[in-house]
Formats: C-alpha cells, structure tokens, sequence
C-alpha cells in the first residue's frame, strides 16, 4: 500500500511517514503487509509477517486522529523500475507483475478444500485459487527509459473513518472480499482473478474493493466491503 | 516515447575517456554525429543493415556477451537446477526447441510455441504477444520470476541459494568482473538480466543462402527458390505486408528509424462460437489491453531461420511450411468439431491481408524452397553462441 494519511478532528489529511525497515520504504511511503507465514501448506520454509504499519504524524495541539486513508498498491511513480535492482519489499520476486511491467499490488492465493474445478474442461484439476490485482493495460517499457502509463490502474482507495489508532484495528475480512466468487470453481484462464478485462472471476472481487473493472478506478458507486475498522 | 534510449554521442565519449582499453573493441566502426554506427560490440552485419538499439543503460560489449553466454547454457540458474534458457532454445534449432510449446523446469507447460531469437535485438516488441515488452531487460525477468507458467522457477525461496551457485563456479568470477569492471560485487541479479540480454541482443545473422543471394551472388538460390522469392514479394500472396524487411517481419526498429510501428494480427487460426474468440489461455495482445478487438493478435516473427523452427504458429498448431502456407491460401482454419470449433476464415478481428490465395503444387514447393534459403547455418554453427559449459576440463 502507499500514500497512507491520517485524517483528524480539525479536517487535516495528514501524511504518515512510514518508519523505514524491511517491510517499508520511509521515502516513497510505500509498505508491504504480508499475512503469509508458509507455516501451512504453502511452498517454501516459514517466514516473517509484518502485519502493522509503523510511522510518525504530526499533531497540532488538541488535534486527534478520526480517520484513515490508503490506496491498495505500488504507486505508478514506482511501479516500472527495474525490478532484479529494486529495493526491499519491491524486490520480492512473489510480487512482480513483469508481463505488464510492474508489481502485484495485492496477492492473495488459496488452496480451497477439494481443489478446483473447470465445468467447461473435465480434465482441468486446480488446486490454487489465486487473486492477483495488478496495473493493467500498460504501454511502453521502463528499461528503454520510457515512462510507462497503464489504462487500468486498479489501485484501490480506500476511506476508513471512525479510526482511533489507540483504541482500533484495520480489519482485513477475506471472506468478503470473494463473498461473490466460487473459489472451488474456474470458468477459464488462471484459476482465480488475474485482472483481467474479461477474467470472469474478477467481477465480484473487484466490486468488494469498490474497484470499476473496466476504468480500474476507485467507483464511488461501490462500497468496498474488505477493510473496516474494528 | 523519449528519445532517452537512443544512444547518445556524449555518451560514447564520456564512456572512453573512462575506459580507453574497451575502446580497442571500435575497430569496426566509428563514432559518428548520430551514434547510428557506434558500439563496442563487433556486429559482424552488413553494411547497408542498420545496427540495432543498445540501452544506455547495458550498452553491448563483447564481454557483456560472454557472461551471458556462459549464463545461457546454465541450468544451475533455474530453480531446481534442470533447465537453462538453452534447453528451450537450442543453437541447431535456430534457438527453438521443437515442441508445439515449451516446457519449464518444473514440467509445467508454456501457452506458446518457443520463439527463434535469432535478430531479437531487432523486435520492435519482444515475445508473442505484449505491446509493452519492448527491451529484453524487461523481458527476461518473466523466464526467471515468472509463474503462470513456472519457466526457471526462481523465487525468493531460492534466489540466494542460485546466486550461491554461480559465486561457487569458478569461471564467472573473471566474467562478471570483465563485464561490470566498475563494480566491487557484480554477482547480482540485475547484471545476470544484463548479461542475457546482451548474448540474445548479440545474436544477429544476415548470411543466409537470401542474403548473398541479394548482395549479388545470383548462384546462392536454386532456380526453385527465385520463383519462390518472387511469389512471397508478390500481391498475390501477400507474405511481405507482415513478414516484410530486412528482417522478415513487420515488428522491427533499428537505431535509423524514427517512427516505430508495433503491429500485432490476427490470422484466423480460431473463430470459437463464430464470434472471433481465441482459446481462453492464447488470446493474443487482449491478455495486455483488454481491447476486444484485440482477440488473437499476435506479433509476426522473422521468418529467418523459419525452415529449422517447426512446429509453427504461436500454439504450435502446424507441423510444417507446406501446412502453414495451405493456412494462408485458404485465408485462416476452419475447425469443425471440438471445443475451438469455429470457422477461422471468418473471424471478425481478421488481418485484411490474410485473403486467401491460390497455389499450384510447385508453386507451394518454390515457396518452401525460398524459406529454406533464409536460414544461416554458418552463423548456427559457430563456434562463439555455442554451449560453453559441454568444452569444460
């Protein structure tokens, strides 16, 4: 996630400057969460999670925190670099999108009880239902020093109020998030969302985020159900 | 687009007043008000070719191409250690493996037909279908990281343990230092991606059987393949549109070129359901744009070389040149049964160009015969893009 803000009693948006360490970068405000510890079914040795985000905000006097606002992703200013150079979390291989130039902003993978199945393919046999939420649409190439632009942005906003940060957590609820989707299901292509235009399974997840999949912005039509404040 | 990767004649300078010896590599050419001609690199090419584009920022050395040689050929640099960019791109094979579609180091299997890389560094785009994959430094990040589909399965599980593997052969301490002089620690995996670019940009070939046959050696082409010769160029057929250059096909740029064109087609392999679909994990640059009317189109690859490259198209659906030019005449595939059934000749999002033609037999027989002559076997068999690993003491 990126552009982090503290909104307070007296109106203000105020910037959080992330505290720099493996999991953010205190100078793009840009800061990985990561719920995966590998201790389940998943490939690869346990590891890490960095679950809070840590960083400083200026108050005024009698001024106090009632809200919180992000977007979901890496930034377009960071998101085309050269990534087998990038600086940590952004060089974390799990998280490049490299067919469009650029990272996953959000992936989440599953192994759904009794795998996954294709009903237009008998012989398809899935085990993983994957949502990866990336930039899409994306013109030109960062290594031959363009600056690349992508149609489909697909970072979500995300307006959290009501937000005390002694007193509150950010709720992160994936089971709404896919509440429209059939993850024991597939109808073709990557099994999962992939951000794809015509990827059948993204509907449902992108309206949770209160994405538009065809502009890939924020719709204030929709009401993202995934975070709340608890 | 920024003119800011062309190669800039301050550039050149400034690199050797710091690098005087890298300088002896200019023998072939020289430094001119354009930096259309210079470069460290001996491209052996002919004169009236233009030289392909180098980034300024992994300009091409001889060096550079010797580590990413070695690189090529080493399978310790995938995942489990099996597979190496060169067991799906074989030098006898024009760098092709002769599957319908490639194989990754776990088995898992490619939605596409392994390219040739013979004359990539000419691509105006790199791979099938990917309007932004325009630098093979972009590109090779996808063999490497990827996975939908698994390719060399480096993950961030594995990634230091690989780097380990290569720190512990001997010879690459002497090739990266060469390549990176100015680094301290160059064994990292932004020079890795430098270094495979710069072997794959380096493998360029214009002396096939064609090409001497157009620099006047009227005797390099049977009397079979001039008729040939004269049917691809023809309206008729229409070959050239897409398949047209010095390179045999529309996707090319060069460092003379100021306008660079990207063209993808559509050549009615499929039709599904009547409405133009491609199968649902090979539908072309719509994967990348999400433009509907984008539905299987796919770059036209250089036809040199296309003799030794079978099975063709992007799925591998043709087994042989006879079969692919019977597609064309009959203007796309008509598939009658099945789950792709669909009458190709129809797809609506159809290149204007793939009409349909007619051939007698002999004629197909010529036609063949002039795509043989576009293969350059001396430049296959020599010695400096061969596996470097197979000669070890």
């Amino acid at each position: 996630m990126h552009n982090v803000q503290l909104t307070t009693n007296l109106g203000n948006a105020r910037t959080l400057t992330l505290a720099a360490n493996d999991w953010q970068q205190s100078d793009t405000g840009i800061a990985l969460i990561d719920f995966q510890d590998k201790a389940d079914a998943c490939a690869g040795d346990t590891k890490e999670t960095h679950t809070s985000l840590t960083g400083q905000v200026p108050l005024a006097s009698g001024e106090s925190i009632t809200g919180l606002t992000f977007s979901i992703g890496v930034p377009a200013s960071e998101n085309h670099q050269n990534q087998v150079a990038a600086s940590t979390p952004l060089n974390l291989s799990s998280l490049f999108w490299s067919w469009q130039s650029g990272y996953k902003h959000m992936r989440l993978d599953v192994a759904p009880e009794g795998g996954i199945t294709r009903p237009t393919d008998s012989g398809f046999s899935g085990t993983t239902w994957n949502l990866h939420l990336g930039s899409t649409d994306c013109t030109d190439d960062a290594q031959n020093g363009d600056e690349v632009s992508c149609g489909r942005n697909n970072r979500p906003d995300i307006i959290l109020t009501d937000f005390d940060p002694t007193q509150n957590h950010v709720f992160f609820d994936y089971a709404a998030l896919v509440a429209g989707a059939n993850l024991s299901e597939d109808s073709a292509g990557p099994a999962g969302c992939m951000s794809g235009l015509t990827d059948t399974e993204c509907s449902p997840v992108f309206a949770a985020l209160g994405l538009n999949l065809t502009s890939g912005n924020t719709d204030t039509s929709l009401t993202q159900s995934v975070f709340s404040v608890r | 687009m920024k003119s800011g990767h062309r190669l800039q004649p301050g550039f050149w300078a400034g690199f050797c007043i710091f690098g005087l010896a890298a300088c002896s590599d200019l023998s072939q050419t020289t430094l001119d008000s354009d930096g259309k001609i210079a470069s460290l690199f001996a491209w052996n090419i002919p004169d009236d070719v233009p030289l392909p584009v180098e980034p300024e920022s992994n300009p091409l050395t001889q060096a550079g191409f010797e580590l990413g040689r070695h690189l090529f050929y080493d399978a310790r640099l995938s995942g489990n250690g099996t597979q190496s960019c060169g067991s799906c791109h074989l030098p006898e094979k024009a760098f092709t493996d002769g599957l319908p579609v490639g194989i990754g180091s776990t088995g898992e299997l490619h939605p596409r037909n392994s390219q040739s890389l013979i004359n990539t560094a000419y691509n105006a785009t790199l791979t099938w279908a990917n309007p932004s994959l325009r630098s093979l430094e972009q590109q090779i990040v996808i063999p490497l990281f990827g996975e939908s589909p698994i390719e060399q399965g480096i993950t961030d599980g594995n990634r230091d343990e690989i780097l380990q593997r290569l720190r512990d052969e001997p010879r690459y301490e002497a090739l990266f230092a060469d390549a990176f002089p100015d680094e301290g620690d160059p064994l990292n995996y932004d020079n890795i991606v430098k270094g495979l670019a710069s072997f794959v940009r380096g493998l360029v070939s214009f002396s096939s059987a064609f090409d001497r046959f157009e620099r006047g050696e009227t005797s390099a082409l049977s009397a079979s393949a001039q008729r040939g010769r004269a049917l691809f160029f023809s309206e008729t057929l229409e070959c050239f549109h897409c398949h047209g250059g010095y390179n045999f096909s529309d996707s090319t740029t060069d460092r003379s070129q100021t306008f660079i064109e990207r063209p993808f087609h559509n050549t009615g392999l499929f039709n599904i359901g009547g409405v133009g679909d491609f199968p649902a994990d090979n539908r072309g640059i719509l994967e990348i744009t999400g433009d509907p009317s984008d539905m299987g189109k796919f770059r036209a690859p250089t036809l040199r070389n296309i003799a030794l490259t079978a099975p063709y198209m992007h799925d591998g659906s043709f087994a042989s040149l006879p079969e692919v030019i019977r597609f064309y005449a009959a203007g796309g595939r008509n598939i009658t049964e099945g789950p792709h059934a669909g009458d190709g000749r129809s797809n609506p999002f159809k290149d204007g160009f793939v009409t349909g033609f007619e051939l007698e037999p002999s004629q197909e027989q010529d036609l063949v015969a002039f795509l043989e002559s576009l293969t350059d076997t001396e430049f296959l068999s020599s010695s400096h893009i061969q596996n470097p690993w197979t000669d070890a003491p």
